[in-house]
């Protein structure tokens, strides 16, 4: 019987001997990864069934019960893969064997990370692969699926090649584990930072490139030296500094925090305001300290006494007031909702009776590819239907699409939550229980649809109010519109251009308000958003008829005047000179809300920091004596970015004994063949008259 | 003269501690070069940074021609090294090994490798990981000659190998080198084995180059005195300044002295120290190995008991 050659024979050319030598030495990993990697996707795979299934949970436009286990699990098992190739062979005699052999030691490495990368796509790429296929299967998952959705498993595997080649360069750098060793996976890690938060793909994959560069030089450099800093070339030197430099300044950001957050958090004061209604119909200032709301106050600033007490407080500003809010699409794409790791430019899933109310065992998704809403079955994970403008339609047939732009609502996890469906030509009422859909508004020729909303459905209110707890509220081109859900106008206005210029209109009706009057409400910045900035606001109070009762206008105000003391000084000692610099040009607000002495404080601290940290490089700069270059490219880099640089230096280079010079009396480097400060060599040995010598 | 090694103030740190200091050497080629020393004297390091496996803190190395730290592929291919702990990748099977290494040397010898494995009668299935210290050693050897080396570095390769074993490994090294032009620099603590192979010495002591010879001027500088004391006399309690002084035993009415590089005035001055006759004995070899590489000076290490037991049989 003959052996089968594969693993058994290593394959000529070095390059593959000793890609064949490190697969089989090491291929255990990509078997232990697999099993690892593919429990946990399947485990998580369960669980977002199990989510779906429960009829409780919503899929809120991102995938990520699945992606933070490729992101978590790429990230981990790349590292370990490079740990597992270096850490047992980078020293002593195995580091011998390895390395004294006829052959380049980039062959040696490129051999090496070849294996290594292969071991990761089995250990990591099959798996991902696997529970995406599975994700894509018909009947696995009750949701619209497209390959898009699969994209984050691509840039969150290429992620982990980056953790991979820090892995190499943690295993192989000459460093103290205790120390600074781990501090290599610092661009990994900021790679899969920004690789979580970018919006593009393109741009993710831009940065997973970058990194994969970085690390991958970082690595090679390091390998190629034996592990020594100080014995690689510029570029791999500057690759592994930028390493290092990350991991230092995510160690650092950790250190401080924690510090931070228990020193400052407790006496963090804010104070926040914003504007709303009362039962009674009036329009009240609301005042938030550390967001417990502590004064309200009527629009001229006066306080209003009868809104003290916070018992009654809540009741008073809720009770009986309903509201239709309208998003009006911006001019800028919404990024937030194009980002490549959410689902919300693809599909929206829509709900019925809002976020509080129970899920049947049918989802629903308005499909943007197709224009139509599809219906899955959360039991079987089966798609059920489609429903298109002229209704619901068994089995995988589609109807005919909606036409004209979908006006996606804008806001909480981009859900549509209210019974209507928002086109450029046409509202729809939705009963998804019913599978039933029906026109709400139908725009006159040549009018387009900017928004529309409608109010909650309240069965307390419906049954106080009747119908007159239901109406619509839409915004065209030419108009505004508040319509009952029989069709009767409330009110309808001529478009003034608001829409331009504001985020949101929200129409409100306070029921118990005598002559129960419409407030139409513009906002800048949406409604619900508090901060430390009053947004622009526009009111226009009408009576049932249609006439304006009155108008409000609240201008947009700062209401604090920046960052507490505290809050600035700490600031002060931890954001590095050169980011402070960054800042004060980009963000030019903020400093303007400073005040003058604040200001000064802002840059004079990470200043003096900065100097003290420069002064520290040159103090170790000159001790061991560093190139002229090299001290002056360290003591910038300290000025700009402060302490971090000398932590960078201290971690990077290498620092070797200093002896008493015999003839100075100064203490000199060893590895310096001559003092640096008088330029005497250094003595050969002391000879003690047993010395016999013929050769030398 | 031109060697295969050159060294010049070769030095190592390791924190502040002086692992090889200021080594200056040249190892003839076509020589059977010993590299001695006691434990923890600077061998292996020194080896490692020959091989730019370890880089010097100041000072240079070349091997071949060619600067230690920047040793090209092809004179790697011309460099055997063998380390002190015969590294193998344990999962392979022998003949797996030789297969593996073959594929990084153009001059691969199968003949060799066949050889030296047959010489240490190994089985070509067994694995590496399975073999006794001594077959790894014979293993480790026949992957180290087989790419037929013009520099062999071996570092302590009988480390630990019962007499056979040695036996066979000394072998294996003087079949394949007895070409002329090859040049093998061992290190080693079996003295003799290196009185066997060896024809150049050069010894480390506490990481200071203190000899480096041919074996024969060794041999002819490191000498013995006897001093016989008589009557009432005793050896002097301290002893002068002796150039070259490597060693001394002490008894009631003797001193042994082992001096490096004895002159007519080293005579001189025994003859000074009261002894009622000065005789020069002779010393073998691995005894002046020994009292090179032994501590310098007298020795305290149970001279008392030496000298009760010296008494005690004088009574007797």
């Amino acid at each position: 019987m003959t052996q089968p050659t594969l693993f058994v024979t290593p394959p000529s050319g070095a390059f593959k001997a000793i890609l064949w030598k490190e697969l089989r030495e090491n291929f255990k990993w990509a078997v232990a990864g697999l099993v690892g990697m593919t429990a946990w996707l399947t485990y998580k795979a369960q669980f977002l069934i199990q989510q779906f299934q429960s009829g409780n949970y919503r899929y809120n436009g991102d995938s990520y019960v699945i992606f933070e286990a490729t992101v978590t699990g790429a990230a981990l098992a790349g590292l370990l893969i490079g740990l597992a190739q270096t850490v047992m062979e980078n020293r002593g005699d195995k580091w011998g064997f390895l390395a004294h052999r006829p052959v380049h030691r980039s062959t040696l490495f490129w051999g090496k990370a070849a294996a290594g990368i292969l071991i990761y796509l089995v250990a990591v790429g099959l798996p991902v692969a696997s529970v995406m296929i599975w994700m894509g299967w018909p009947g696995n998952l009750p949701l619209p699926f497209e390959w898009r959705i699969a994209l984050p498993a691509v840039t969150d595997f290429l992620c982990g090649v980056v953790f991979y080649f820090a892995g190499l360069l943690t295993g192989m750098r000459d460093a103290r584990w205790y120390a600074s060793r781990t501090l290599g996976i610092g661009a990994a890690f900021a790679c899969a930072v920004m690789e979580t938060t970018f919006y593009g793909f393109w741009p993710a994959i831009l940065v997973c490139a970058g990194g994969i560069l970085v690390a991958g030089a970082a690595a090679r450099g390091t390998f190629v030296a034996g592990g020594q800093y100080g014995l690689q070339a510029k570029a791999s030197r500057a690759a592994v500094g930028l390493s290092v430099g990350l991991g230092i300044t995510v160690a650092g950001i950790i250190a401080i925090n924690i510090p931070m957050s228990l020193l400052l958090e407790p006496t963090w004061e804010t104070r926040t305001t914003e504007y709303t209604m009362t039962a009674d119909g009036t329009i009240v200032e609301m005042v938030y300290e550390n967001n417990r709301p502590t004064e309200v106050k009527d629009l001229q600033g006066r306080p209003l006494e009868q809104y003290k007490d916070p018992a009654t407080r809540n009741e008073a500003m809720t009770l009986d007031v309903l509201s239709a809010t309208l998003s009006f699409p911006s001019p800028l794409p919404n990024r937030w909702e194009q980002r490549y790791r959410s689902t919300q430019g693809l599909f929206t899933q829509l709900f019925q009776g809002g976020h509080s109310s129970p899920l049947g065992p049918t989802r629903w998704y308005f499909v943007n590819r197709l224009g139509l809403i599809a219906a899955y079955s959360a039991e079987s994970g089966k798609l059920i239907g489609w429903m298109g403008p002229d209704g619901f339609t068994e089995g995988p047939v589609m109807p005919q699409p909606f036409q004209g732009t979908f006006k996606k609502p804008q806001g909480f996890a981009a859900s549509q939550q209210g019974p209507i469906l928002v086109f450029e030509d046409a509202v729809y009422r939705l009963d998804l229980g019913q599978q039933r859909i029906e026109k709400a508004f139908q725009p006159r020729p040549g009018e387009t649809i900017l928004a529309a909303g409608s109010s909650d459905e309240n069965p307390a209110m419906l049954a106080t109010y009747g119908e007159q707890a239901r109406f619509e509220a839409v915004s065209t081109s030419q108009r505004v519109v508040v319509q009952l859900r029989d069709g009767t106008r409330l009110l309808e206005l001529p478009q003034d251009g608001k829409p331009k210029n504001f985020y949101a209109m929200q129409v409100v009706r306070p029921m118990r308000a005598a002559g129960r009057p419409i407030f139409v409400w513009y906002a800048a910045s949406g409604f619900g958003w508090r901060g430390s900035a009053v947004q622009e606001q526009q009111i226009t109070e009408f009576t049932p008829n249609g006439t304006i009762a009155h108008r409000y206008e609240i201008p947009a105000r700062w209401t604090d005047t920046g960052a507490p003391w505290r809050e600035h000084l700490a600031e002060s000692t931890v954001v590095p000179f050169g980011a402070q610099l960054v800042a004060a040009v980009v963000n030019r607000e903020a400093v303007n809300r400073m005040s003058v002495s604040q200001r000064i404080v802002g840059l004079a601290i990470p200043l003096l920091i900065s100097l003290l940290s420069a002064a520290a490089v040159f103090s170790r700069a000159k001790a061991y004596a560093l190139a002229p270059g090299q001290q002056r490219l360290w003591m910038y880099l300290a000025i700009l970015l402060g302490p971090l640089v000398f932590l960078t230096m201290l971690a990077l280079l290498d620092w070797p004994a200093r002896e008493a010079c015999p003839a100075c009396g100064r203490m000199r480097v060893v590895t310096r063949e001559h003092c640096e400060h008088c330029n005497q060599p250094f003595a050969p040995p002391t000879m003690d008259g047993t010395e016999i010598f013929e050769l030398t | 003269m031109s060697g295969v090694i050159e060294t010049r103030a070769l030095t190592r740190y390791f924190g502040n501690r002086k692992a090889v200091d200021g080594l200056t050497m040249t190892v003839p080629r076509g020589s059977v070069f010993a590299f001695l020393g006691r434990n923890g004297s600077g061998k292996t390091t020194t080896i490692r940074m020959l091989l730019g496996l370890t880089e010097p803190t100041r000072g240079s190395s070349r091997v071949l021609g060619y600067d230690s730290q920047a040793l090209p592929p092809d004179a790697r291919a011309r460099i055997g090294y063998m380390s002190e702990s015969h590294t193998l990748y344990n999962w392979l099977t022998v003949r797996q090994c030789g297969e593996y290494q073959s594929r990084f040397y153009p001059r691969w010898n199968d003949r060799i490798f066949q050889a030296v494995v047959g010489h240490f009668r190994l089985h070509p299935s067994a694995k590496a990981g399975q073999l006794s210290r001594g077959e790894r050693a014979g293993l480790s050897l026949a992957i180290t000659l087989a790419p037929e080396p013009e520099l062999l570095i071996l570092d302590d390769p009988a480390l630990g190998l019962d007499p056979v074993a040695r036996r066979s490994l000394l072998e294996s090294m003087i079949y394949v080198t007895r070409g002329a032009d090859r040049t093998i620099f061992f290190s080693s603590h079996l003295l003799e084995d290196v009185e066997r192979v060896a024809d150049y010495l050069a010894i480390l002591d506490r990481s200071v180059l203190r000899a480096c010879c041919p074996i024969e001027t060794f041999r002819s500088h490191v000498k013995q005195f006897l001093l016989r004391y008589g009557g009432n006399a005793t050896p002097p309690a301290q002893l002068p300044s002796l150039p070259g002084l490597l060693h001394v035993r002490r008894s009631r009415a003797e001193l042994r002295l082992t001096i490096a590089g004895a002159n007519e005035q080293t005579q001189r001055l025994l003859r000074t120290l009261g002894a009622d006759a000065v005789e020069e004995t002779p010393v073998g070899f691995n005894d002046a190995l020994v009292g090179y590489l032994g501590d310098r000076g007298e020795q305290g290490f149970f001279l008392e008991d030496t000298t009760a037991l010296e008494m005690a049989g004088n009574k007797s």
